[in-house]
């Protein structure tokens, strides 16, 4: 597999110019369910900050703190799952677009090496969900800090990193299992993405991950890359 | 080096136990017309999913410009248009958008060609390519793919969903922009008697049978059709014909009243055979065709 392989320096400036202009046309093609993503990750923080401000409203902030510093409660485990499913809703608006009719074809005609296309493709919704993944975590810090200590916030953070992580990891697994032709490859895709995001979605303690994260960094380049080849299948299939 | 637009050598292929193809071998060059013709489920499609490198065939070999057909360099497939089937579009750019997403990866892009034919359609370039009609959305592609100043364009099924107006367009735009011996177009449709003035080739694909290459005036020529009344002796005719040299008459199609043979052959050969059924009691008639009957006398009605 050749994976960017732009390699003459005439192409290098291409390789720019082809990524924004996949950046062009996913934008209009996502952009009515980013607004909706984002629109729905806001009402959920609000709601977050309200029963969040209920708790000390209904209780002493001593026991609201006891709770959260000693006991390990957290306070804003709605957000668990809000992540993997903005992920998923995110993945099928993207590539059911591209896999109905086989319209990714178009794009895959197109006079550039078909793996970075769809890498190019995949990237996109890498950088959209981060960003609204971004907006999260300042949102659930922000609102945090006001009522605790920065500790706390540092807890938060690395607490929820891992449901953020499952939300990229599903996101990428999506991708490969849609575009994926063979069965056994897609199947895999499935197994290995669900254990990886039931891994960092089983809650263990607050800060749990803390000194193993980065072993899952190292994996999302990999998992990445892996759509380069259910590319390559896509393009090589036997009927 | 200067290859051919389209090189199949030997192609095989087959889904199951079906076979589609069995050593295919097709050389089409520079600056041709040709156009795939064969009943639907013949492989028209598939051969050109395998040309553009969206299947492998089980064996053979099918060369674009030179590149083997699943490794078409980006380089090979600038050079190539490619009309997917039903007029696949990325519905949900406007006019505008479409043309912008497109050009970027072309370097001899020609904006006025896709402007031009969009400007028929009278629609405003904000229009989404989601709200158009079937026959709205060819002019797109059509425009897209025409903007792209292909050397080959690959047509696959253009006349679907579209009314005789939007394929007389269609056709008049192909005839105008590529009819000039530089640009090479392989076209599928199922809408023979569009092609009458536009196509060279022909390239008739049948089940179980080995594809026919011929040009379309040769086979206008040679392929005839003669018609014998029978009436009330259905009996007696069928006896006559099963004498038959079968390598001459390629299908034979039974009505109520009358038989039509279908002979691929020079015309004093077909009489000779004629001749020898002895049917001076029947009223045999040389029948004139279009290029739609010669096609459905070719394959076969059903």
């Amino acid at each position: 597999m050749n994976m960017f392989s732009l390699s003459k320096p005439g192409h290098a400036l291409r390789r720019s110019s082809v990524l924004s202009s996949i950046f062009y046309k996913e934008s209009i093609k996502t952009f009515p369910m980013a607004l909706g993503l984002f629109f729905l990750n806001t009402c959920f923080m609000i709601w977050n900050f309200v029963v969040l401000r209920q708790l000390f409203i209904l209780d002493h902030s001593e026991v609201v703190w006891y709770r959260v510093m000693n006991l390990g409660q957290i306070p804003y485990q709605d957000l668990m799952f809000i992540p993997l499913m903005s992920a998923i809703a995110f993945c099928l608006f993207q590539f059911l677009e591209e896999m109905r009719d086989a319209r990714i074809r178009i794009s895959l005609h197109l006079p550039c090496d078909s793996s970075s296309i769809v890498l190019f493709h995949a990237f996109f919704g890498l950088v959209f969900l981060s960003l609204l993944f971004s907006f999260d975590i300042i949102a659930l810090l922000v609102m945090l800090r006001y009522y605790f200590p920065s500790e706390i916030c540092f807890s938060a953070f690395v607490t929820t990193l891992p449901w953020f992580l499952a939300g990229l990891f599903a996101y990428l697994g999506g991708t490969f299992v849609l575009l994926e032709p063979q069965i056994k490859r897609k199947s895999l895709g499935v197994v290995i993405t669900f254990i990886i995001c039931l891994e960092l979605l089983s809650f263990h303690s607050t800060a749990y991950y803390e000194n193993i994260i980065y072993v899952y960094f190292i994996l999302l380049p990999c998992m990445f890359y892996s759509i380069a080849v259910s590319a390559d299948d896509y393009r090589n299939r036997w009927a | 080096m200067n290859c051919h637009p389209i090189e199949i050598e030997n192609l095989f292929h087959s889904y199951g136990k079906r076979e589609l193809y069995h050593s295919l071998s097709l050389t089409i060059p520079k600056g041709k017309v040709y156009a795939l013709l064969g009943k639907n489920g013949v492989g028209k499609t598939s051969l050109i999913q395998i040309l553009m490198g969206f299947m492998r065939p089980n064996g053979g070999e099918c060369r674009v410009f030179g590149d083997p057909a699943h490794t078409i360099r980006p380089k090979t497939r600038e050079r190539v248009g490619l009309l997917f089937e039903r007029h696949l579009a990325y519905d949900f750019f406007t006019i505008e958008q479409a043309e912008k997403f497109t050009r970027s990866f072309y370097k001899n892009w020609k904006s006025d060609l896709y402007y031009g034919l969009v400007d028929k359609l009278g629609l405003p370039y904000s229009h989404r390519i989601a709200n158009m009609s079937e026959g709205q959305r060819s002019q797109i592609v059509l425009g897209l793919i025409l903007a792209q100043d292909p050397e080959l364009l690959i047509l696959d099924d253009y006349s679907m969903g579209l009314d005789a107006g939007y394929r007389r367009l269609f056709i008049d735009y192909l005839c105008e922009n590529l009819k000039d011996g530089e640009h090479t177009v392989v076209i599928t449709s199922h809408v023979i008697q569009d092609m009458q003035n536009f196509v060279d080739e022909l390239v008739f694909m049948r089940k179980d049978k080995p594809a026919l290459v011929t040009s379309l005036d040769t086979f206008m020529e040679e392929f005839t059709c003669y018609t014998i009344v029978f009436k009330n002796n259905e009996g007696d005719i069928r006896k006559r014909l099963s004498h038959m040299n079968s390598e001459i008459v390629v299908n034979t199609e039974w009505h109520k009243d009358y038989v039509q043979l279908f002979f691929y052959a020079s015309s004093d050969i077909i009489l000779k055979e004629l001749q020898k059924l002895d049917l001076h009691d029947f009223s045999v008639q040389k029948s004139y065709m279009d290029i739609e009957d010669a096609f459905i006398g070719y394959t076969g009605r059903y």
